[in-house]
């Protein structure tokens, strides 16, 4: 679903990707692993816009979306999560979930504070009360978030990302920070989202999440590819080794 | 959309009314006055900083903008008052789009000080360019209000207009803030790239909140110049803009009602305490200092955490 | 040529405004709005010292040089440590709040008339090509090279100056080795303090001083500071050259009374088209 061909980006004299190249399946969850610094993250804004790749293409659904800026991104049916939680504490639970529409639908304000629009806000309101529930965090949704655990936000995330009904969901490192109980919760939660045919691409650290998720796993170093292809494959796989754990081990 | 919570449009209503019928001795009127066009350039600072996270420390120049092309356009060119109410919003707006386009890729100090220096250069041009604008000895003779024959030239009179157009305006602002337009920007408040990677055109947001805001704070202008008949430079200086963002930060940031208390708030001391005249700048200071330190949420935000303990 | 000279003259004391910008930036990312005032202190403190109380320069100098070192201290302690949520609009915020105060206590205490200061040294032309040169320019040039030597020493061989350094360079790496946060910050606004003061202090003969002076200095300072760039000293310091030469060749082309916007449109420019500064080093944001 998502062809990424050939990326390259530099940063000054920094090559912090070079040759980049997969596509992921078109069902399923794809694991984006490699050692700090091997430029998971730029990959992702590389895909979203925040970054225009100096090489390559980045395709999806067929269409070329290669610097494309952000905005433009998501109405193609993208949805980003961030490391850091952009959670607003003043506001609650559902108050915070609105960011999840409020760019998709691009309702006229004028007409909403006319009144006007009243069934599109009601169905929005509907399909907020849906993501919640999908991913179990209606009980917190008049919550503040200090007073929400970790894990509920985390999952949180997720039930704004779905909002938009995206084609693609891009998680970056989602299972961050989380207990072993609340990975477990935050792995179905994933499966159950996968289970409504929306494409997953995750970075992450932790190779246990990954094991019981990924259908096809990418590992970068110094920005290159250095393996691909399933779990088991990639985990045997030298180089990838040798990142990890340095020459002596392999 | 919420619904709306017509308290705070009653207390205003309740406020002004009182005023306009209980208080006789004019100069206090014109106090109300002038505290009512302070709070709505409060308002519209606080949209910009306290809603969509923009540090504008130059607010003042599209105060003076609108001042002085209402100013001109009616005294110059004998166009009629009312339609200065259309040109000189429309000529600010179109200024601050056009300034606004590279200053609002900045963000924090940088920003913070683009606009400083901006609003510096506004100034400096008010100044200078004396064949348009009357230089440093200002600008004379300009007339009040009038429309359909009616003159507003008293201090009572004026007093009404501006009563309908604050209310009016307290009225939409409190429409603004239970809409999701207020949502939208203090999402890009918190987070630009995460409302960016939402699909929301952050840059083209900002822009139309930013000059918006700078054409209601000139709409302010001219009715203070139909007011004081009588403008120059040094009311849209670099202190005129320090103090707005004074008022917005007591008043508290964020919430609706926030620019309205702090300039009623701030504009009562330097009447309560006017034997403390030359101290005004001191407890400007000092009460901005310790709302900074002690009380970010301002005079709003404290009552709405007193209001929600005592639930 | 007339311009150059008088330019490099402004430039210098721009040059150390710009400094002390700087010194506070690099150790705590605050940027100090009052850092002008502390110019319009070194003034007002020169004026009562020197020419009121009429005590000898060098005492003069070192009591108004001293006394803003304190005032620098007493600014972090009140204004900056006890933020609560010491993010960056409240820290701009109440260093606004805080050059407020000082300008109004200036203006109680000194009044609101511009006063005059007397020479330190004996006034008189040099000539130059191109035009001509005072000696208390020259002094100006001076005494602001020798104190940027002076910090330059101070940053390279003191323990407080390597201290501030290492802040500089990576503030966590530097709190690990035992660094405190917040003596670093004390000592950079103490320090840029003391540059603001000897920058007021040394033009004081040359611009009566008045007690809202700070304003103007300071935004000039900060387009230096931006000018040459928020990331090293030197470039503090050609930033500030660069704009008073420039501020200087500009009065001479364009109305008198335009000269100061010139350095508001330099700010304006640099933020737009390079905003790290014609010698900053690039910041990296992460998204």
């Amino acid at each position: 679903m998502l062809d990424i061909n050939n990326i390259g980006v530099s940063f000054g004299g920094v090559r912090a990707l070079n040759e980049v190249s997969f596509t992921t399946p078109d069902k399923g969850i794809t694991a984006l692993i490699g050692p700090n610094g091997a430029g998971k993250t730029t990959l992702f804004n590389a895909i979203t816009g925040f970054v225009t790749p100096t090489d390559g293409t980045v395709s999806f659904s067929g269409e070329n979306i290669t610097g494309k800026v952000p905005e433009d991104v998501f109405m193609y049916g993208i949805s980003r999560t961030f490391q850091n939680l952009n959670i607003i504490p003043e506001l609650n639970l559902r108050q915070n979930m609105y960011l999840g529409f409020i760019g998709k639908e691009k309702p006229s304000p004028l007409k909403s504070i006319a009144g006007l629009n009243r069934s599109y806000w009601k169905d929005a309101e509907k399909r907020i009360d849906e993501c919640m529930d999908f991913v179990n965090v209606t009980e917190y949704a008049e919550m503040t978030p200090d007073s929400i655990p970790y894990g509920v936000l985390k999952n949180f995330e997720l039930a704004r990302a779905i909002l938009s009904n995206p084609k693609m969901l891009l998680l970056d490192e989602p299972a961050a920070g989380l207990n072993l109980n609340e990975k477990e919760n935050l792995a179905a939660m994933v499966k159950k989202i996968v289970g409504q045919g929306v494409n997953i691409l995750m970075v992450e650290h932790d190779m246990q999440f990954i094991s019981s998720l990924a259908d096809y796993v990418i590992c970068l170093n110094f920005g290159e590819v250095i393996g691909k292809g399933t779990y088991k494959e990639v985990r045997e796989n030298k180089e990838v080794l040798r990142a990890y754990l340095g020459d002596d081990e392999v | 959309m919420r619904k709306l919570n017509p308290t705070f449009f009653i207390i205003c209503t309740l406020a002004v009314v009182g005023i306009g019928f209980g208080v006789y001795n004019e100069y206090y009127i014109g106090v109300a006055s002038l505290m009512m066009i302070n709070a709505l350039n409060t308002a519209a600072l606080n949209v910009l900083l306290g809603y969509t996270g923009i540090i504008s420390i130059g607010q003042a120049a599209f105060f003076g903008i609108g001042a002085y092309v209402a100013a001109y356009f009616s005294v110059n060119l004998g166009v009629p008052p009312v339609l200065t109410l259309i040109i000189a919003p429309v000529v600010a707006f179109a200024v601050a789009w056009v300034i606004g386009y590279p200053v609002l890729k900045l963000h924090g100090h940088y920003l913070a000080m683009a606009t400083l220096g901006f609003g510096m250069i506004v100034y400096i041009f008010m100044n200078e360019f004396y064949d348009i604008t009357g230089g440093p000895s200002g600008f004379m003779g300009i007339g009040s209000f009038h429309i359909f024959g009616l003159n507003f030239g008293t201090e009572k009179s004026f007093y009404i207009l501006m009563s309908g157009f604050f209310l009016l305006s307290v009225f939409l602002y409190e429409v603004f803030d239970k809409s999701f337009l207020h949502y939208k920007l203090k999402f890009i408040k918190s987070s630009e790239s995460a409302c960016r990677s939402y699909g929301i055109d952050v840059a083209r947001t900002k822009l139309l909140v930013f000059s918006s805001m700078a054409a209601i704070t000139a709409l302010n202008g001219v009715f203070y110049t139909y007011y004081t008949h009588f403008i120059s430079p040094v009311s849209f200086s670099f202190k005129y803009s320090i103090s707005l963002i004074c008022m917005a930060i007591v008043g508290g940031l964020g919430h609706i009602t926030g620019g309205i208390i702090g300039a009623v708030f701030l504009g009562f001391i330097p009447e309560v305490f006017a034997t403390f005249d030359d101290f005004e700048m001191i407890i400007y200071g000092g009460l901005l200092a310790v709302v900074i330190m002690f009380f970010p949420g301002g005079i709003a935000g404290t009552l709405k955490k007193l209001v929600k303990k005592n639930a | 040529m007339q311009f150059l000279y008088s330019g490099l003259t402004s430039g210098s004391i721009y040059g150390l405004v710009a400094l002390g910008f700087n010194i506070i930036y690099n150790t705590t990312g605050i940027i100090n709005f009052a850092q002008g005032e502390f110019v319009m202190i070194g003034g007002m403190l020169i004026y009562t010292l020197f020419s009121v109380m009429g005590l000898p320069f060098p005492i003069a100098f070192f009591g108004a040089v001293g006394c803003a070192f304190l005032v620098g201290i007493v600014f972090e302690r009140v204004f900056i440590r006890l933020t609560r949520i010491k993010n960056e609009l409240n820290l701009i915020t109440v260093t606004i709040a805080a050059s407020i105060i000082i300008r109004d206590v200036a203006m109680h205490v000194w009044g609101r008339d511009s006063l005059p200061v007397k020479e330190f040294i004996p006034v008189f032309n040099i000539k130059m090509p191109g035009g001509v040169i005072s000696s208390q320019s020259v002094l100006v040039i001076l005494v602001s090279l020798a104190v940027a030597f002076g910090l330059n020493l101070f940053l390279k061989k003191s323990r407080y100056g390597k201290a501030m350094r290492a802040s500089f360079d990576d503030p966590v790496a530097a709190e690990t080795c035992g660094i405190s946060v917040s003596t670093i910050r004390v000592m950079s606004f103490a320090v840029a303090s003391l540059l603001g003061a000897v920058a007021g202090v040394i033009i004081a003969p040359i611009m009566f001083v008045t007690y809202d002076d700070g304003i103007m200095t300071g935004l000039k300072g900060f387009s230096a500071a931006i000018l040459g760039g928020l990331g090293n000293f030197g470039a503090a310091i050609a930033g500030g050259l660069m704009l008073g030469i420039f501020e200087s060749f500009s009065a001479s082309v364009i109305p008198s009374g335009l000269k100061d916007a010139v350095a508001f449109l330099v700010i304006l420019l640099i933020l737009f088209v390079k905003p790290d500064g014609l010698f900053g080093k690039k910041k990296v944001h992460r998204v």
